[in-house]
Order: structure tokens, then sequence, then C-alpha cells
């Protein structure tokens, strides 16, 4: 679904922000990116909208080129950015305005899950809070059914119970169809959601794999003692050290932010 | 020493569907949730979970349906119950026999709770 | 490219049903406004019963507020645009770039055009009507023989009568443009645009005609063609060149807004 060749990318005079990077998404996946600051996240998941071009890569998306920004492209795919500004309209009169531009449209899918995240089709979307505003556009864009859905930091600003309403909507609707990208700082809140990680680090895929591939190789336990050898990467924590090892029988929980600062520090994980 | 882990998410996902079907709450030759239910009712990612269905059916705990679903298999309840036996004497009880020799713990020490088991074992 | 990812008649609709939906607080205020602005700049006219308002007086405040409202109008078309956030939120609704100038082309200027008579008319009656009620003891008032009190709601035919037909359509083409190209810069700036624009059309303006004068003028440069012209064209052909002319430019202005809709980015 997601094809990106060599993609070179800066903003004006700035250093390359992509160097080459290449990347393939198969549909009936969430895949979780993951990235520090600056890393290039947003600019990337703008670059597979068409919301940015690079002129000289070839990023298609479900055979478009995304920066076409066609109709037929447009209408599969539902991009809910980290901050977004809507119209001064109700809640429903941006349903009226918008919906009927995708074929899969769900209304009752819609009104159940702004039930479950309390928002009312009579709200004004300019009266709403910040994380009211990102529960309108998450429920919107699930409704859609759209191929591909991209959700930039979509937990940022939800309070507790409509995490995990994220999780069990996003976690119901994927479809064998359907590709999710969520980009996130907020690990805990989907690691449970996402089959697989992507880690974006110095302008390069660092890490492309699924959870069971990783689980099946990786141990992440809490030990009292560093013991040599075994250890692939190791961090100080409250009981002792929090390590990465090859995984022996049972798996255990990934722990994803242990995993991901193994990455950014250069750690092989073959 | 390592510390209690918790356990990985397909394992959570699996015990928490064995211990249903050893209370009785899914008897055997019964449906159990599909994957899109069981996606909707934890959160989990349903290739996720539709993993740990295939691993349980590896271990004929529940068996597929085409088109249908996923069903528990006659001997599912004896079938779990061989693995805990195997996962307890193989991974729990060395555990204790190593604590109980570390802690230099008598026999005496330890007679009311083997007396509580039999009790219990009778009681049944 | 399959034409109808240029142009669907159904989709353009949904996009329609969509703006409006989306804006029309913001049209009616606008609409609001200048409604209001006619019938108080119509009551300031003719608080004298003196006023030549019955005697085409009434024209230039036609004009003067058609083209200032018509320019505000235009030149802050694509209203997402005007913010890094709803842009992003606008060009992720699938409609082609086409369908989007057509939609703006149509809701900012030819309704525009064709409303905006309408709205005078009412207005202006009804400041008219106002003011014949309370008619501060004056009953009726000729100044020069004309008679300017009571006054009269505005006929349009006076507006056409003293013109060419030709120049009426030159003139006509001339604010479509104005309007285009406030339009235009709708779609490049995302802040102040009609400022921008007007900054920028005028120092166009001001160096085509520093070339001309520097031709003509000061390098004496004369082409025959230029004289012939001068000398053996008749009025009308004038109004024809003049509009064909405008027209081009109309279209070149309008061809660079689809561009600049196609290449918009969302940063």
């Amino acid at each position: 679904m997601i094809e990106i060749t060599n993609l070179n990318f800066k903003y004006g005079k700035q250093a390359n922000l992509f160097d080459g990077l290449s990347l393939s998404e198969k549909a009936g996946n969430i895949v979780g990116l993951l990235g520090k600051n600056g890393a290039g996240k947003s600019t990337l998941l703008k670059l597979m909208t068409g919301m940015l071009t690079a002129p000289k890569a070839s990023i298609e998306i479900m055979g478009e080129t995304p920066f076409d920004r066609l109709p037929r492209f447009l209408k599969e795919v539902y991009f809910v950015p980290e901050e977004y500004e809507l119209p001064a309209s109700k809640i429903g009169e941006f349903v009226k305005a918008h919906a009927h531009f995708y074929p899969r449209f769900d209304s009752e899918k819609l009104y159940q899950i702004l039930i479950d995240f309390e928002l009312n089709t009579k709200n004004s979307l300019s009266k709403l809070s910040y994380g009211q505003r990102k529960k309108f556009m998450i429920a919107f864009a699930l409704s859609t059914n759209c191929k591909l859905l991209i959700f930039d930091e979509p937990t940022n600003g939800l309070d507790i119970p409509s995490k995990a309403i994220f999780r069990k909507v996003v976690a119901a609707s994927l479809g064998e169809d359907q590709l999710v990208v969520i980009s996130t700082h907020q690990v805990k809140d989907v690691e449970n959601l996402i089959d697989t990680l992507l880690i974006l680090d110095c302008g390069q895929i660092k890490m492309h794999r699924t959870i069971w591939d990783i689980a099946e190789k990786y141990a992440f336990i809490t030990v009292s003692q560093l013991s040599e050898g075994e250890t692939l990467y190791s961090e100080v924590a409250p009981g002792g050290y929090k390590v990465i090892k090859e995984a022996q029988a049972a798996s255990t929980t990934i722990d994803m932010e242990l995993l991901f600062n193994a990455v950014v520090n250069g750690v092989n994980l073959k | 020493m390592e510390f209690k882990d918790p356990k990985g998410i397909f394992q959570q996902i699996a015990d928490n569907i064995c211990d249903k079907i050893i209370s009785g709450e899914f008897p055997a030759g019964s449906k159990i949730p599909s994957v899109r239910e069981q996606a909707a009712t934890v959160g989990v990612n349903q290739n996720t979970i539709m993993r740990t269905y295939m691993e349980l059916q590896r271990e004929n705990i529940i068996s597929n349906q085409r088109g249908i679903g996923f069903f528990v298999t006659d001997n599912a309840q004896q079938q779990i119950i061989n693995m805990r036996k195997k996962e307890f004497f193989d991974m729990q009880l060395p555990e204790f026999i190593k604590q109980v020799k570390l802690l230099n713990l008598t026999k005496e020490e330890l007679k009311p709770l083997f007396d509580q088991l039999n009790l219990n074992h009778e009681n049944k | 490219m399959k034409p109808n990812q240029i142009f669907n008649i159904k989709r353009f609709g949904k996009y329609a049903n969509c703006s409006l939906i989306s804006n029309y607080r913001q049209t009616i205020l606008f609409w609001g406004a200048i409604w209001f602005a006619i019938f108080a700049f119509t009551l300031l006219d003719i608080r004298n019963p003196h006023s030549y308002w019955n005697h085409d007086g009434w024209i230039p405040l036609f004009l003067v507020v058609f083209y200032i409202s018509g320019l505000l109008y235009t030149g802050f078309a694509f209203p997402s645009f005007r913010n890094k956030k709803r842009t992003l939120t606008e060009l992720m609704i699938p409609v082609s770039a086409f369908e989007r100038l057509l939609y703006e082309f149509v809701e900012k200027i030819l309704v525009f055009i064709i409303l905006y008579p309408a709205i005078f008319y009412i207005s202006s009656s009804m400041a008219v009507g106002i003011r014949n009620a309370i008619p501060f003891g004056a009953v009726h008032t000729e100044v020069n023989g004309l008679t300017t009190f009571p006054f009269e709601t505005i006929s349009f035919e006076k507006l056409t009568a003293n013109l060419e037909p030709g120049l009426f359509v030159m003139l006509l083409i001339l604010s479509v443009l104005g309007f285009v190209v406030a339009f235009a810069g709708a779609a490049t700036f995302r802040k102040l645009p009609l400022i921008k624009t007007i900054v920028v059309v005028g120092l166009l303006f001001l160096t085509g005609i520093g070339y001309v004068y520097l031709l003509s003028e000061k390098l004496k440069f004369r082409h025959p063609w230029i004289e012939l012209t001068e000398h053996n064209i008749t009025e009308q052909q004038g109004f024809m060149i003049g509009t064909t002319v405008f027209a081009i430019i109309t279209l070149v202005a309008l061809a660079f807004t689809y561009f600049k809709l196609k290449e918009k980015e969302a940063s």
C-alpha cells in the first residue's frame, strides 16, 4: 500500500531531513511510527498524504502519487494531524459537509464513537477543547473507513478513559484492506494496538519489524545486576537495570521505550 | 536474580482464554469470541489476537471452522491442565525449591502449607 | 488521468455543499455588511432634499461599493488558506484543484456580480422609502428644473443607457479581471493577501507604464504598426481590443490561480 523509495527531503536550506529513506508497508496492519522530536515523523506523514512534495522521490500510495491529490486518492485517505483548526461549524454540520466524500462512510459507527467519547453533534467545533476536537477528528476518521488512516499523535490531549476507547475502536474497526499509521511519543498508549514498529532516526528507517518478530527474538526484563555478554542493551531502573536480551522460552512484554532507546543509540538488533 | 516480569501480550491473551475454558465459561464445543470481538473488548491489535488463536489452535485447545469461528476442542480442558502441570513442574516448582533452599526452610515450617493442600484435595 | 479526476459534476455539488456549510456564517456576515453599507451611504447621500440621487447621483455610490466590496470579497477567497492548519484540512478534501477553483470563481465572482445589483436595489430602495416617509417639511423639491424630492428608487437602465454596449462589456470584463487578480492573490498569499496583491500588481503596472514611457518618450520608439492602429481604429474596435486583452489577462490569472492551487503545500 505504501511504497517509498529513496526519499530525500529538506525544508529550504536546512540539512537533509530524509536521506535515501525507503519504506514499504502492506494493508491489514497498524503501524506505530516512533522517532525523536524533529526526526521528521510529521513531515513523512505529510509526504504520504500529498500535503508536501518531494519532487525526485518515488512515493506511491495505493498506486498513486500523493501530491497529484486526485480525488480518487484523497477519498481513500484520512489524515488526523497533531494540530489543526476546523471551520466554526457544529459537529453535525461538519459531518453533513464532509461525510459524503467518503464512499464507505459509516454514520452509525460515528454516532457510537461520539457517544463513547461523550460528544454531542450539537457541540460547536470552535468551542471544543483541544482533546475534544481530537476525539471528534478520530471518530470521524475511523468512520470514513478509508483505506489509509493516518494519525499524528492521536492520544495527545486525550483523557484517560478516551485512550482506552481509542484503542478499542481502532482495534475493532481495522479491515484487511486498511492500513493505519500512528505516529506517537506515547508508546504506552498504543503498545498493544500496533503490530508493526517503525523507528525513524537520522533520516532513515532504523527499525521496521512486527511485534511478534520482536517478541520472539528479544526478552525485556529487569535484573538487579548486569551480567556481561548476554545483554544487548541496558538502562538503569528503580529495581536495578532494564535490559534487552536474546529471548529464551516465554515471551515477555515488549518494552517499547527501552527498545526505542536501544535503536536510537545505535544498538544493532538484527 | 531476575524480577518477575509481566508476560508478553500473546501469553496474556492465551492465558485469559485458557482460564475461561478451565473455569467452564467456555465449555468444550463452544465458540470463543471472534478476533474482532476480542480486539474490540480488550483494545488489542487483531493480528496479535489472530496469532494467539493460531498458537492455541496449534496446541489443540481451539479449532477453526472456516467462516464460522474458533471453537473449544473436546479435550481442551485436559490439554490446558497438562500444559499448566508441565509449566508448574518445569518452571514454578524449581523456582519454589530454589527459594526453599535459599531461605533454609525446614519441614516443620512448610508442614502447615502441605496440610492445607491435603485438606483441600480431600474436600474435593 | 481520467477526465472525472478533473471535473465531476456530482463531486462538484458535494464540494459546493461542503463549502457552503463550512462558510455560510462568514458569507451571511459579508452580505449583511454590504447591505448595511449601501443602506447607510444611501441615507447619507439623500439626507438633503437637493441631492442629485434621482439624476444618476446613485451611480458613483453603486460603483465605489461594488469595487471595494468585490475586491474585499474576492481578495479573501479560499478562506481556509488564511491559516496553515485549516489549509491542511481543506487540501485533504477529495476534490480536484479545478473544482476548487471553479467553485470559488462562481461563488466569489459570478454570484457576487449577479447578486450585488439586487442587494443594492433592495437596500437603497429601503433607504429611499424611509427618507421619503420623513420629508423634513419638504414635499416637492426642484433644483434647476429637475425633481430631486421625493427620491426615486434606482433604475439600472440608466446605468447602461449612457454607455456604448462595447464599452459596457469592456468595463464588465475589466471588473472581472480586477476580481480575478485579487482572487489569484488570495490563492497565493497566506497573510494579508489583498494588500500584497495590490502591491505586486501596482509594481507590475508601474513597471509596464515605465517601459512604455521609456520606449515612446525617451527613446522615441515609433513603430509603424502603433502609428497605424492609433489613427485608424474605430471606437468599437478599441473596445473590442480592450475586451480581448482584458479577457486574456483574466484567463492567464485564472490559470495562474489553478497552478497555485495544484502546487499548494500544507507544511
